[in-house]
């Protein structure tokens, strides 16, 4: 008898795949059912779903025949990430009434980060609790940006305890750049006017990662992320542009290319590898003929995205040729969020926010919904599942659906025991199922943060229908079936 | 009691089955070990083991390993039955980790294993219904899985995508979100 040929993963039977699919998470599970038909069949099976369901949501009920597994999580995924509920975990932090109110909100998994004029903290929310673990007073004077980056890419990382950890970068008009973790910081001196731009991504050199940055001097300053460039971090000067910079962003088809927009609206490209000073770097160059300053810019694939008065126009990066995305005659934009990966972009405006599917862009673009508002939409959110719009003067934020348009959610921000009184937004963040924002009232100032991921009371607004599907835990009165 | 509890002992010790692979080879276990798996105690509880049992799905050389397998882990479980009664000894509560720890360090050693031989024994498992090492062997291919590309996952273990690009298209539609 010979040897029967070598097994492979795809052999063995749906239940044994199914079983070994049992010990992995979402994302493995779809890279699983990528690979072939049998692992697809194996990926996608309920027992899989299930556990994958009980896993995310134990105590959630799940209604029989109602529908596959998959599918039902990914029903239930989609509600929490559009915030459709009334009960999400919710945590409040009052600020100190004497500080300034909030500028920059961001969100990763459960920690906030802040700045107050020169000021930038960092919360944690562990239940309905938020407290502050960071605090940093570097900064002479205000911040004017905020990122976030895996702090294994910065030169603060020293053990592989810290791989999942972010570290702060902050931009001010002190002059200076300001990396800080937990008590640890460095500062990166060079601009001699306020610097005013940090890109979005690190630059990938080919030792390590590349910090860009942008001031009021109209030059751009590459920072090593390096450890052996402690003392001499500075590695590159960009002269060029006429202006101070207002946005850098890393193009996504080549990571050393950096885009740079000032804010005469010129736009250029430079290539940041064995970078020498000088205007030599800049490989190419366009101009958005705007009259206004740039207010929002993305890269995707080989193109950038630059919205700028009532227009947004795509450069691809290879050519330099632009194109209109959309133009809104006469409306200015005040804030802008692009999805290309989805073709759409959302623009906020003195009254609504406007949902674009640029997939017809050389046509007339076709807007999807409009977003009606109380006032100029200048904080806005776009991401596949909704749309996130806020008004400073009103204080609550809405959500849409992104699809179509429809209201979802209305969520306040001012303190919850002066419901109805004068309150403003002046920051938002969201990540995901996730959001926090930063409202003020006379009274003082809080910050509101809310994750819908265990949430399970649809949410109730007035004149809309509410779906039937997922009722809260104590309704069960039509008898259905459960697992 | 204590006596009874070990007379028991003797007398499973004493049951021994006979085990037979696809290749014909015969392997006699005890009936402690050979209960490991549910398939052959429901033969067992239904008396028909007599003149051995034939196992047509299993070779020799994977059955020999599933075997080694049982023997250490019906060790395990009647090392945990002895130490049950008497469970209020910190003594014994020691030898119990220090048991696990080993049969931990055991079960590391048996996964040093080629995929062919790993799937095999996955095969064997299930066919045999033997719930730790079905467990044990899924989790191996489940880890070597994670974080990986479908690329990578296809190049790792040989594998012909025989999806169309429609069929790709769609997944990726489908499972965009678990990768944001």
């Amino acid at each position: 008898m010979s040897a029967p040929p070598a097994r492979t993963l795809a052999d063995l039977d749906g239940d044994v795949l199914a079983h070994c699919a049992g010990y992995l998470g979402p994302r493995d599970v779809a890279s699983l059912a990528l690979a072939c038909r049998p692992l697809r069949a194996a990926a996608y099976s309920d027992a899989v779903w299930y556990r994958l369901f009980r896993d995310q949501w134990p105590f959630e009920k799940v209604p029989c025949r109602a529908l596959g597994l998959r599918e039902l999580y990914i029903r239930r995924h989609t509600e929490v990430h559009q915030m459709k509920y009334d009960d999400p975990l919710s945590a409040i932090y009052y600020l100190n009434p004497a500080e300034t109110t909030p500028s920059h909100l961001m969100l990763d998994r459960n920690s906030i980060w802040l700045c107050q004029g020169p000021v930038a903290k960092k919360l944690s929310v562990d239940g309905p609790d938020a407290e502050v673990v960071e605090t940093h007073r570097n900064h002479g004077a205000r911040i004017t940006c905020m990122r976030l980056f895996s702090l294994v890419d910065t030169p603060l990382f020293r053990s592989d305890t810290q791989k999942d950890e972010k570290a702060l970068i902050t931009s001010s008009t002190d002059r200076t750049i300001r990396l800080c973790w937990k008590g640890h910081s460095r500062c990166y001196k060079g601009h001699s006017a306020p610097v005013t731009a940090l890109a979005d991504k690190l630059l990938v050199d080919s030792e390590s990662k590349v910090l860009a940055s942008g001031g009021e001097d109209c030059t751009i300053r590459l920072w090593s992320m390096g450890t052996r460039a402690k003392n001499h971090p500075l590695i590159a000067t960009f002269h060029g542009h006429e202006k101070a910079l207002s946005f850098l962003s890393v193009a996504r088809h080549k990571s050393s290319l950096l885009v740079s927009c000032s804010k005469d609206s010129k736009v250029k490209v430079w290539d940041t590898v064995a970078p020498s000073s000088g205007s030599s770097s800049c490989v190419g160059s366009a101009h958005i003929n705007s009259s206004s300053s740039p207010i929002a810019m993305k890269c995707h694939e080989s193109l950038c995205y630059i919205a700028t008065g009532s227009e947004v126009t795509a450069i691809d990066l290879r050519t330099m040729k632009k194109a209109s995305v959309l133009a809104l005659e006469d409306h200015k934009i005040l804030s802008c969020q692009m999805l290309p990966s989805e073709w759409l972009i959302c623009t906020g405006i003195k009254d609504k926010a406007l949902l674009w599917d640029i997939r017809k862009g050389q046509e007339l673009p076709n807007t999807v919904a409009e977003l009606q508002s109380d006032g100029p939409v200048t904080l806005l959110h776009l991401d596949q599942y909704k749309v996130v719009t806020g008004v400073p003067s009103d204080g609550q934020v809405h959500v849409w659906e992104t699809r179509t348009g429809e209201l979802l959610n209305a969520l306040s921000c001012g303190e919850p025991a002066r419901m109805g009184g004068r309150s403003t937004v002046s920051a938002m963040a969201v990540d995901g199922r996730r959001i926090a924002t930063a409202g003020s009232s006379p009274e003082g100032s809080v910050l509101h943060y809310r994750d819908f991921v265990k949430s399970s009371a649809p949410v109730s607004l007035p004149g809309k229908e509410v779906s039937r599907f997922w009722r809260p835990h104590n309704d069960d009165s039509e008898g259905e079936d459960y697992y | 009691m204590a006596s009874a509890g070990s007379g028991d002992e003797k007398a499973a010790a004493a049951a021994m089955i006979t085990l037979i692979s696809s290749d014909n080879e015969k392997f006699e276990v005890t009936e402690a070990t050979a209960t490991l798996s549910q398939t052959i105690r429901h033969m067992i509880e239904d008396g028909c083991t007599d003149g051995g049992v034939p196992l047509p799905n299993v070779t020799s050389k994977i059955l020999a390993r599933v075997i080694e397998y049982c023997k250490k882990h019906a060790t395990a479980a009647a090392g945990e039955e002895g130490s049950s009664s008497s469970f209020s000894d910190a003594a014994f509560l020691e030898v119990d980790r220090a048991f696990l720890e080993e049969l931990e360090e055991f079960d590391d050693a048996f996964l040093e294993v080629d995929r062919a031989t790993l799937f095999d024994l996955i095969l064997a498992a299930n066919y045999l219904d033997i719930k730790g090492l079905l467990n044990l062997t899924c989790q191996k291919v489940a880890d070597s899985v994670k974080g990986k590309t479908p690329e990578q996952i296809r190049e790792m273990y040989n594998i012909v995508n025989d999806l169309t690009p429609e069929e790709e298209a769609e997944i990726r539609r489908e499972t965009q979100w678990a990768f944001e």
